[in-house]
């Protein structure tokens, strides 16, 4: 009586319970039995359909869809963007599904779709740029004015030139990914991206709003360009971040906020470029390939933009970068970058560093995206000793080593002291570098115009319009070779 | 036959608690058991954790820096769980992510989870938008892990957390919503400290003590006793120079303390001063007569050159100019610590005392300690108050969104269960100079890896800036001991646990039919500072302006 009282209670308590529970989520029932009903919808086969036609067809058989992007390879052409790729819950086509039920659905990424930078007085005519605007007037003075390019840094950061004043620029309301000091994703194409615009540019016009500079000294500015001389100006930095090179960082109070926000939430919604789509040209290793410090010097471009895994023997230091040189007797220059100071780094030490991202400066093969987190120290206290060269050594493949110098006499210094100019016995004329960060100057060592000294250090490249994007075809001038002097005890001064 | 009724009450019991949460269910859920767990009456129910397709977006503001461990406690809960996938999305700033999720609630499309400040998350809970985590905090269902690909495999994961764990204070700011529900959970929490020039300080240690100040021999104040008011002008009157530009032989500055946000200037000294604000049902008060003597007394302090705002070096934060000895204290983030020390990376020829020394404090007070009687004098005016200690509580937090489906709500819990756990709210605070938002990280015995070579608990990580102090500064460590890495960020958390006890929260409200919500009452609390500061208004037109913008 007992047991059947227990089970009465038991089959009550489950009855209630179920439906007590309906307000929970429910889940899509799926089944690959042919048998067919009114309750049930056949998934259809959607391969190669767009997210119209997907939403036009599920819709039809009377399903809800929610999206997903599948960005798990590289999309290589256009036509491969805004297609159906699979159903989601390991559902397939051809399996039944409830009626009324919601789908999962994964496509590729979508196109982007601008509407905004190359129709800018459609939307707001108050925000175009005119003529007027900046007629008789220049950018440093007035907040507005012509300018030219000087040189290229990145996607958000370029060097122009005014009258005769040359000024770094930091592009307002946007952030491109990185591509010099830090290497990340879609950088480089953002960086190929802004300078294809300029190059090809009739006219540029920057125009300052709020702060003219930031905590850097680069002046902020609102960067407009023509194609040519009749076509209106256009926004470049607005056109970034429709066409998803970079994310919306523009302030509060600016006159382009609302424009800005609308272009980057249009083009987030296409999880295009730097909303999650894989960079073909970006290394999304965590760690890197392990090779020798000569391997790297003698293939360096192979692995421009990659990740790599170095060990070495650090030489010497300015601030907190340094010269790594391995038993090949082959070095490299590490940029640590900001906020990445670490007493690990010391002369002597023995590191093993991964993730770390070859790339040039000015000329100079460095490897840069230092972080302490990659850092292994295997023995401290080593010793390098430097080679003895001569300027008919200099060459890309010494870049970075530790070397000597003997019998240089000294031509000029630079009224900064931080530059000396040497000649050695055959008249070959080059600079010898003491930066800023070391803490010296010509002054402080003692060096005079036209004593004779000797000189170790690691080998340095310097030409300020080397152009990276043309590396293969550049040939290396010895005369821009210089000898960075970082320790006082590096110099002796022989008469 | 007890035992059949046991039985049928226990699953009574099971039926009843899962029954009345709202819990993600699939068709291979199963209940196996249940126990009774720990001291006491907890009930665990035992369930087979959902096995389907999970993805979850998650929007934020993280650059590379931040997100690279950002990204490596996803692949780890990813891990743990491997039928979910984690989408993180950096929106670049707070204030595109919140336009951004503001527009996504309008059209119907909102990431599964984001950061937010309390204000934003007022918004979306005012909007209907967020979901309320109260029946996970408080979920009883503990989930067997049976997926043998899991890195977890074999192991039970609780849904519910111990709320008594997590620093008051944070709580008090999540817990702040209507009927006290927890839309957010603390995420990256950050205060406000003070920067000085030791350097300098050091070399006026005759002048100090003879006002009668405490300060060691290297230069130290005391790091548990905040300053007051009164000592600050003290030491303005000894280390300000005459006029507005620093005399490096002299040793005095042109201005003494800047403080980077004038809108946390205006609130946290509105709390000090007991000076009414703003409060949770959206009220603005700052009309009021401890407002007007406060804005008096500062504007007598910015005209003398003892407060100052970075705007004076058209700068958004006064770390720079810091580092270049134009100013010899700062308040500003904990989370920017490393902002304020000059390194060789600094242009040596704007380093206007070279390298120097830097110590933390924590920010000034009125008093030592609250509800004295105060008097501050700004040379002219007698301003009677009584004191309250207050510090800043800043920082975002982290939430669920309505829209989510059951299951993508409960690994949206769980991966905030994962990011705010002991160890990794440690690695955390470490890796990136925010703070553990739970108690336990400050007595963990959990090593933290933080490269290759370098593990330490945050318990030793405390103690680096403790023994430093304790040495006034003077270590014998060699120079390649990893600790010098560590020291200001160690000495920053050790300032900021100091002033855990006097967090204090901005009330967070949507913006109502008389009045503006909480975020844009904060931003122009500092346009009525930044306009007294550049004398564009007098205290009391700024005082009027600002109630003008907040209410109608």
């Amino acid at each position: 009586m007992l047991k059947k009282l227990s089970l009465l209670i038991l089959i009550v308590f489950l009855i209630v319970g179920v439906i007590g529970c309906t307000n929970t989520t429910s889940t899509t029932e799926s089944t690959t039995d042919t048998t067919t009903s009114d309750s049930m919808v056949t998934l259809p086969d959607l391969t190669g359909a767009s997210r119209e036609t997907i939403t036009e067809t599920l819709e039809g058989l009377g399903l809800t869809i929610k999206y997903f992007f599948d960005v798990s390879k590289v999309f290589n052409s256009d036509a491969e963007y805004d297609k159906f790729v699979k159903y989601g819950s390991d559902l397939v086509a051809g399996n039944k599904v409830l009626n009324g039920s919601e789908v999962r659905v994964y496509t590729t990424p979508l196109n982007l779709e601008p509407i905004y930078y190359n129709n800018l007085s459609a939307y707001d005519a108050t925000l175009q740029l005119i003529e007027s605007d900046y007629l008789n007037k220049e950018f440093i003075a007035d907040g507005i004015g012509v300018v030219t390019v000087d040189r290229y840094v990145d996607g958000d950061t370029t060097w122009f030139r005014s009258g005769s004043q040359t000024f770094s620029v930091r592009y307002l309301g946007i952030d491109t990914p990185e591509s010099t000091a830090l290497y990340e994703a879609w950088g480089k194409a953002a960086a190929k991206y802004t300078e294809d615009k300029l190059k090809n540019a009739h006219t540029i016009v920057l125009q300052a709003e709020g702060e003219r500079q930031d905590g850097n000294g680069r002046y902020l500015a609102w960067v407009w360009y023509r194609p040519t001389a009749s076509s209106n100006f256009i926004l470049l930095n607005l056109e970034l971040v429709e066409l998803a090179y970079s994310k919306n960082k523009v302030s509060i109070g600016s006159k382009f906020i609302t424009i800005l926000t609308l272009a980057d939430w249009n083009a987030s919604m296409t999880r295009r470029r730097v909303w999650g789509e894989l960079d073909p040209a970006y290394d999304y290793s965590k760690t890197g390939t392990q090779m020798s410090i000569q391997y790297l010097v003698e293939n360096f471009d192979t692995y421009v933009g990659l990740k790599v895994v170095i060990t070495g023997t650090i030489t010497r230091m300015i601030g907190d970068n340094i010269y790594l040189q391995d038993e090949s007797g082959f070095g490299v220059y590490m940029y640590a970058g900001f906020n990445n100071s670490t007493v690990l780094l010391q002369i002597g030490a023995n590191v093993t560093i991964g993730a770390l991202t070859p790339t040039y400066y000015s000329g100079s093969p460095q490897l840069s995206n230092f972080r302490t987190a990659n850092l292994s120290v295997n023995s401290t206290d080593n010793v390098v000793t430097p080679n003895i060269i001569t300027y008919n050594d200099f060459s890309f493949n010494r870049i970075g080593t530790f070397v000597t110098l003997q019998n240089l006499t000294i031509t000029y210094i630079n009224p900064a002291k931080s530059s000396v100019t040497v000649k050695d016995s055959s008249n070959n004329t080059f600079t010898v570098r003491i930066d800023d960060a070391t803490l010296l100057n010509a002054d402080i060592l003692g060096l005079k115009v036209g004593d004779v000294i000797t000189v170790s250090g690691p080998l340095g490249y310097y030409d300020f319009d080397f152009d990276s994007s043309n590396h293969a075809s550049y040939i290396y001038n010895k005369s821009k070779f210089q000898l960075m002097l970082t320790l006082a005890t590096d110099v002796i001064i022989i008469e | 036959m007890k035992k059949i009724l046991l039985s049928i009450m226990a699953l009574m019991v099971v039926f009843t608690l899962v029954g009345c949460v709202e819990m993600a269910t699939t068709t291979t859920t199963e209940l196996t058991t249940s126990t009774t767990t720990g001291v006491g009456t907890t009930t665990k129910i035992i369930m087979d954790l959902p096995d389907d397709p999970v993805d979850i977006s998650f929007w934020h503001i993280y650059g590379a820096d931040k997100s690279a461990l950002l990204d490596q406690l996803i692949i780890e809960f990813e891990e743990m769980y491997p039928n979910v996938t984690i989408t993180s999305t950096s929106q670049s700033d707070y204030n595109t992510l919140r336009e951004k999720i503001n527009l996504g609630i309008s059209v119907g499309q909102v990431p599964t989870m984001a950061l937010g400040y309390p204000d934003h998350f007022a918004g979306y809970v005012q909007a209907g938008a967020a979901y309320s985590l109260n029946n996970m905090i408080n979920s009883n269902v503990r989930y067997e892990i049976t997926d043998s690909s899991s890195s977890i495999y074999g192991q039970f994961v609780d849904v519910g957390v111990d709320l008594s764990d997590f620093v008051p204070g944070y709580l008090a700011e999540n817990n702040q919503y209507v009927g006290g529900q927890y839309f957010t959970m603390p995420y990256s929490k950050s205060t406000e400290m003070m920067a000085v020039n030791r350097t300098v300080l050091k070399s006026h240690i005759a002048a100090i003590r003879a006002a009668g100040i405490t300060i060691s021999d290297q230069g130290f104040l005391s790091h548990t006793t905040p300053l007051t008011f009164t000592q600050i002008q003290q030491l303005g009157a000894i280390m300000l120079n005459s006029t507005a530009v620093t005399d490096v032989t002299a040793k005095k500055f042109a201005y003494l303390l800047n403080y980077d946000s004038s809108g946390n200037m205006f609130i946290n000294m509105s709390r000090q001063w007991k000076a009414p604000y703003t409060n949770s049902a959206g009220e603005i008060l700052i009309d009021n007569p401890t407002t007007k003597s406060m804005l008096n007394y500062i504007d007598a302090m910015f005209k003398q050159r003892v407060f100052v705002l970075p705007a004076i070096w058209s700068q958004t934060y006064g770390s720079n100019n810091f580092k270049y000895g134009d100013v010899a204290m700062t308040v500003g983030s904990t989370a920017g610590v490393l902002y304020n020390i000059p390194t060789t990376k600094d242009p040596s020829a704007n380093l206007k005392f070279g390298i120097f020394d830097v110590d933390f404090l924590q920010v000034p007070q009125t008093a030592t300690a609250s509800n004295q009687t105060v008097t501050l004098n700004d040379g002219t005016n007698n301003y009677q108050l009584t004191s309250s200690l207050s510090a800043v509580q800043q920082g975002p937090n982290i939430g669920v969104f309505q829209k989510a489906s059951s299951n993508e709500k409960l690994f949206a819990w769980l991966f905030i269960k994962h990011l705010t756990s002991t160890e990794n709210t440690v690695r955390w605070a470490i890796d990136t100079g925010y703070l553990p938002v739970r108690l336990s990280a400050y007595t963990s015995d959990v090593e933290v890896k933080l490269s290759p070579t370098v593990s330490m608990t945050y318990t030793s990580f405390m103690q680096i800036g403790l023994d430093f102090w304790a040495a006034d500064g003077i270590i014998d460590w060699p120079s390649t001991d990893v600790r010098r890495d560590y020291i200001y960020k160690s000495m920053v958390a050790n300032i900021a646990k100091n002033q855990t006890e006097y967090y204090q929260y901005d009330p967070a409200f949507a913006a109502g039919s008389r009045s503006a919500g909480s975020a844009t009452v904060r931003v122009e609390a500092g346009f009525c500072l930044d306009f007294i500061f550049n004398k564009s208004k007098t205290p009391t037109q700024a005082l009027d302006f600002f109630k003008n913008q907040v209410t109608w």
